[in-house]
């Protein structure tokens, strides 16, 4: 990739929207309370504490990276912040616990670029590490903040969402026009070559696991304002949910490419689902099967679409 | 898969040539045996510092846990070494405990431990299609399948669990011969078998070649498509297998067995050295490793460590055995510069 | 190279077995020693209040019965729970307590005990049908109908009251913390209440809230909720005020456990009440219990053919809660 003559619209694409289309129309039919306005916000500001983490993942990934440890970061953020709203107020806690998660993220970062360990397994690592962390930080004990009203700012009404859509637009934007996207989609599709032509793909991959230790963060907290609570055990698997909705919005694993867009519907597509089955009274049983069906489903579609594409190519030439 | 290489993976090294001869070559030593090492020495600390660890029922109760990450870790060596990797055996291996139990209940052991090799086996098949045939990247396709056996397992057993306590059928969980636990031998076995397959056969050679490089094989005729979808098979066969030693040892298995444990099962293979890009490993690390984890949980337990502590601990642990040859890289490239003290400006990366 | 690496690895290996061999040689015949008496419990999950709280009691009993103490934490995995377990017995205890994360995986612990003659007394979650010497347990399916009554108390006296309820199951496989709910859902049905949902919230708070949004969603008439631990009721709690209503006028909540955050969610208003289990009462008894069984007495079961001791379950609102959290 060139990196003074960028190609802006390397953006890559699935099938996610129609099928959170089709499920939508399916679930409205079934269910008279699902286009309730009520319901939709539901929907949508479960969909943003995915999405927050989701967003911050679309980045690790489209640089060629992973974090597993997203769960444990949210928790040990969620953990700081309500522990330290009643002494330094509400802002300053907020700060503190975003900080939290970039520290957790840049401490990731400097294991995969500095120590050599690949992404995966050390994300994998401080997924435990954190969590141990969390829970030593908190000594296994809920902190509770009844009555502290201030710090439900982060979760009420349509703040999450658009806490999401405003996220979303400034991972968005650097991304497609600044020099750091640029170099975080180079270095996603070959590091070697994004060293060579002089990316510092190891500030780069730092600056990354940053961000995406602060959207971790900033899940967490959204979490923990909900229930009120910071605890250990808070969003324990957000890790795999995250990844999941990434994926169903279409950014591949192989890096250098990203898709805000995908990832947010990806991320209301399976808030709908969770919902809709819920409405309809569905056994929890089924939501895992529907979630794997998906997931298969649609890039499966997009795998088979690539495929047809690449004979035809193949054939014309 | 571009995300499960190293940040700086090396550049494969050259071969080597006469002047290396006398040179160790420190990060394959490391590889090789690293874990093996580790692990020593994690028991003779363990050895001198807690008294309850060095006797003969703790070892057999350590070699004994190690099997059921172990055996699933077997099959995953090849998924990896092949360059793919298996999220979904976490999933297979609650689904085949559960089909081992229910069928050892009403027909035995024999076909208890066939269904859930064959349940395995079929699950692996589904993996290997998608990933082969439908070319869905093996992160996603066993991502979904996950939740997908997850789900059909919870709505086949409506949530309960299934228990059996036959002796001829928990024997191969809790019973042991020559005094070491069925489970290690089983376990021992199938990585002698491993090991023999991939050093012995050509699928073995095609799996390594697979690993280094999809399209060279591919070039090279190796019929890569059949050999991804036998490699997720094999995943899936050894997973059965562990899940029915497991279910025998716990006399049960329903839905939600061990959650976590395709990480702990990939954790396993890489801590062992194979690298997760692919094209390298071994089975010995893989046993080294399945054994130097349960290892560590005693030891962590006999010590009356913390258990919020032993997250750390654990954690900790397989990072530091995994940044050694980066750490060592590192010093190295240091000392040959400053011994050479040539300008940085023009080195080659 | 290969010679080098060959030589190494025969190295290796054989001093390795020397190594280890020594060492267990030298400790095996040093092992056995202090006469003190050594209590092990092997507990269920360390992350939650309520165990935590069962921990505290039992090794607060031990301590003061002069016991030597030893803990394990099975970390919510069988199959931790039976390695772990038989990291306790390995380790010499005189008696074993286990609250056990899945009764039905008991089986090996219970029989390597046995073997050792090593008496088993279990702590609550249930027995999994073993040859265990005693179990303590709290009535799950009383709780709930506790809670059932209690809703109908409060329900009936209003005007205009909707006769829907919901209920929130822990974890899928959570069977025995699932008769919470059972109970809950025949009882409150007998009294002539519609269950309109039933739905999972994994014992997490945060899925607590997210799914009571979606009961509000789907039923804005809903009457009361039964959660079946109280982190989920904490969470209900919480989306019900987010939703602008009352988790005690409007929506009613009853949670189970009288986990800490659930006492001071009552006294702030924010839930209707819990059903309280007494962890700490239940850790002191198995100390009792494992005292005896190690004298080789027999125990005073609420029902011998079990082997069972109940431990009573009360319902905690406003004003217990008060007293409760002053302790």
């Amino acid at each position: 990739m060139n990196a003074r003559k960028p190609r802006r619209h390397r953006v890559a694409s699935s099938q996610v929207g129609l099928m959170l289309l089709m499920v939508a129309g399916v679930f409205a039919v079934l269910s008279p309370r699902f286009l309730t306005p009520g319901n939709l916000l539901n929907v949508c500001t479960s969909a943003s504490v995915v999405a927050i983490v989701g967003l911050g993942m679309t980045l690790a990934i489209a640089s060629g990276n992973f974090d597993l440890s997203v769960g444990s970061t949210a928790a040990f953020a969620g953990c700081v912040t309500v522990s330290l709203v009643q002494q330094i107020g509400v802002a300053l806690a907020i700060l503190a616990g975003l900080a939290t998660g970039a520290a957790v993220g840049l401490i990731n970062g400097l294991i995969v670029t500095e120590l050599g360990v690949p992404a995966f397994i050390a994300t994998l690592g401080m997924l435990t590490i954190v969590r141990g962390a969390a829970l030593i930080y908190t000594g296994g004990r809920d902190i509770y903040l009844y009555g502290q009203t201030q710090y439900k700012i982060l979760s009420s009404g349509l703040t999450p969402v658009l806490l999401a859509l405003a996220l979303a637009f400034v991972l968005w934007f650097v991304l497609q026009h600044t020099r750091f996207g640029r170099h975080i989609l180079a270095t996603g599709s070959n590091a070697m070559s994004a060293r060579r032509v002089g990316v510092r793909t190891s500030l780069v991959l730092l600056g990354v696991f940053s961000i995406v230790g602060a959207t971790a963060a900033l899940s967490g907290l959204i979490l923990s304002a909900q229930v009120l609570t910071g605890n250990g055990r808070l969003a324990t698997g957000l890790e795999l949910s995250a990844i999941a909705v990434v994926v169903l919005g279409g950014t591949p694993l192989t890096g250098g490419q990203a898709s805000i867009a995908g990832t947010l519907q990806g991320s209301v597509l399976v808030a709908v689902i969770n919902n809709g089955l819920n409405l309809l009274n569905v056994s929890i049983f089924y939501q895992n099967v529907t979630l794997g069906l998906l997931l298969l489903g649609t890039i499966a579609l997009e795998a088979l679409r690539t495929d047809r594409r690449r004979t035809k190519q193949l054939t014309t030439r | 898969m571009r995300i499960l290489q190293t940040h700086k993976s090396r550049i494969p090294d050259a071969p080597a040539t006469g002047s290396s001869i006398n040179q160790v070559d420190w990060d394959l030593l490391w590889e090789r045996f690293g874990t093996a090492v580790v692990t020593i020495t994690i028991w003779l600390i363990a050895g001198l510092s807690t008294p309850r660890f060095a006797n003969v029922d703790n070892f057999v109760s350590v070699l004994r846990q190690s099997a059921f990450v172990g055996v699933s870790a077997v099959g995953m060596t090849f998924a990896i070494i092949a360059g793919t990797f298996d999220l979904s055996v976490g999933s297979t291996q609650a689904l085949c405990a559960w089909g081992a139990v229910s069928v050892a209940k009403v027909a035995g052991v024999f076909p208890a431990f066939v269904t859930a090799v064959a349940l395995g086996g079929v699950i692996g098949l589904c993996n290997g299609s998608l990933v082969a045939l439908v070319r869905i990247p093996a992160f996603i396709a066993t991502l979904g399948t996950m939740f997908l056996v997850n789900g059909l397992t919870y709505i086949l057993t409506n949530g309960q669990t299934a228990r059996f306590s036959g002796k001829p059928f928990v024997w191969w969980g809790n019973a042991q011969v020559m005094s070491l636990p069925v489970p290690f031998v089983v376990f021992l076995g199938c990585a002698l078998l491993g090991a023999a397959i991939l050093h012995r056969t050509s699928f073995g050679r095609f799996i390594y070649a697979i690993g280094c490089s999809r399209e060279a094989a591919n070039v090279a005729g190796v019929p890569v498509a059949k050999t991804t979808i036998l490699v997720f098979i094999v995943v899936g066969l050894f997973t059965g297998l562990g899940a029915a030693l497991l279910g025998a040892r716990l006399y049960s298995a329903g839905p939600g067995l061990e959650p976590g444990f395709e990480l702990n099962v990939i954790a396993t293979v890489v801590l062992g050295g194979t690298r997760l890009a692919g094209g390298r490993g071994s089975m010995l690390g893989t046993v080294a490793a399945a054994i130097l984890f349960a290892t560590l949980a005693n030891v962590l337990n006999l010590s009356h460590v913390d258990a919020f502590v032993q997250r750390v601990v654990v954690g900790f642990v397989l990072l530091l055995a995994l940044s050694v040859e980066g750490v060592r890289q590192r010093l190295a490239e240091y000392w040959s510069k400053r011994a050479a003290r040539i300008p940085q400006s023009s080195q080659p990366l | 190279m290969k010679h080098v690496l060959r030589t190494s690895k025969l190295l290796l290996s054989v001093t390795a077995l020397t190594v280890v061999t020594v060492i267990s040689l030298t400790q095996s015949s040093v092992a056995e020693g202090s006469a003190k008496k050594k209590i092990g419990f092997s507990v269920y999950d360390m992350q939650y209040g309520f165990f935590q709280e069962m921990e505290k009691g039992t090794r607060e009993a031990s301590q003061a019965a002069g016991y030597d103490y030893v803990l394990v934490d099975q970390k919510s995995s069988e199959s931790t729970m039976v390695s772990a377990t038989q990291d306790l017995i390995n380790q010499g205890i005189s008696a074993l307590i286990i609250s056990p994360f899945k009764p039905d995986a008991l089986g090996p612990i219970v029989d390597a005990a046995k073997e050792k003659k090593i008496p088993v007394v279990i702590d609550d979650i249930g027995g999994g049908g073993t040859d265990y010497d005693v179990i303590v347990i709290s009535d799950n399916e009383k709780g709930g109908v506790l809670a059932a009554d209690y809703i109908d108390s409060v329900l009936r006296s209003r005007p205009n009251n909707s006769k829907k309820v919901a209920s929130i199951t822990c974890e899928p496989s959570a069977v025995y913390a699932a008769r919470r709910n059972a109970g809950f859902e025949t009882r409150i049905k007998e009294l002539g209440y519609q269950v309109v949902t039933t739905l999972s919230g994994n014992s997490r708070q945060e899925e607590g809230y997210r799914v009571t949004k979606d009961i509000l969603s789907a039923h804005p008439d809903v009457a009361a909720i039964f959660s079946g631990n109280d982190p989920m009721a904490v969470g209900a709690a919480q989306a019900v005020a987010d939703s602008g209503k009352s988790g005690v006028k409007d929506v009613l909540i009853v949670g189970f456990n009288a986990d800490e955050i659930a006492l001071q969610a009552i006294k702030a208003g924010q839930m209707g009440a819990t059903v309280q289990q007494v962890p700490r009462e239940m850790g002191k008894m198995t100390v009792d219990l494992a005292t005896k069984l190690m004298k080789g007495e027999k125990p005073d079961y609420s029902n011998a053919a079990n082997r069972e001791v109940y431990v009573p379950v009360n319902l905690i609102t406003a004003k217990e809660a008060d007293a409760l959290l002053k302790k």
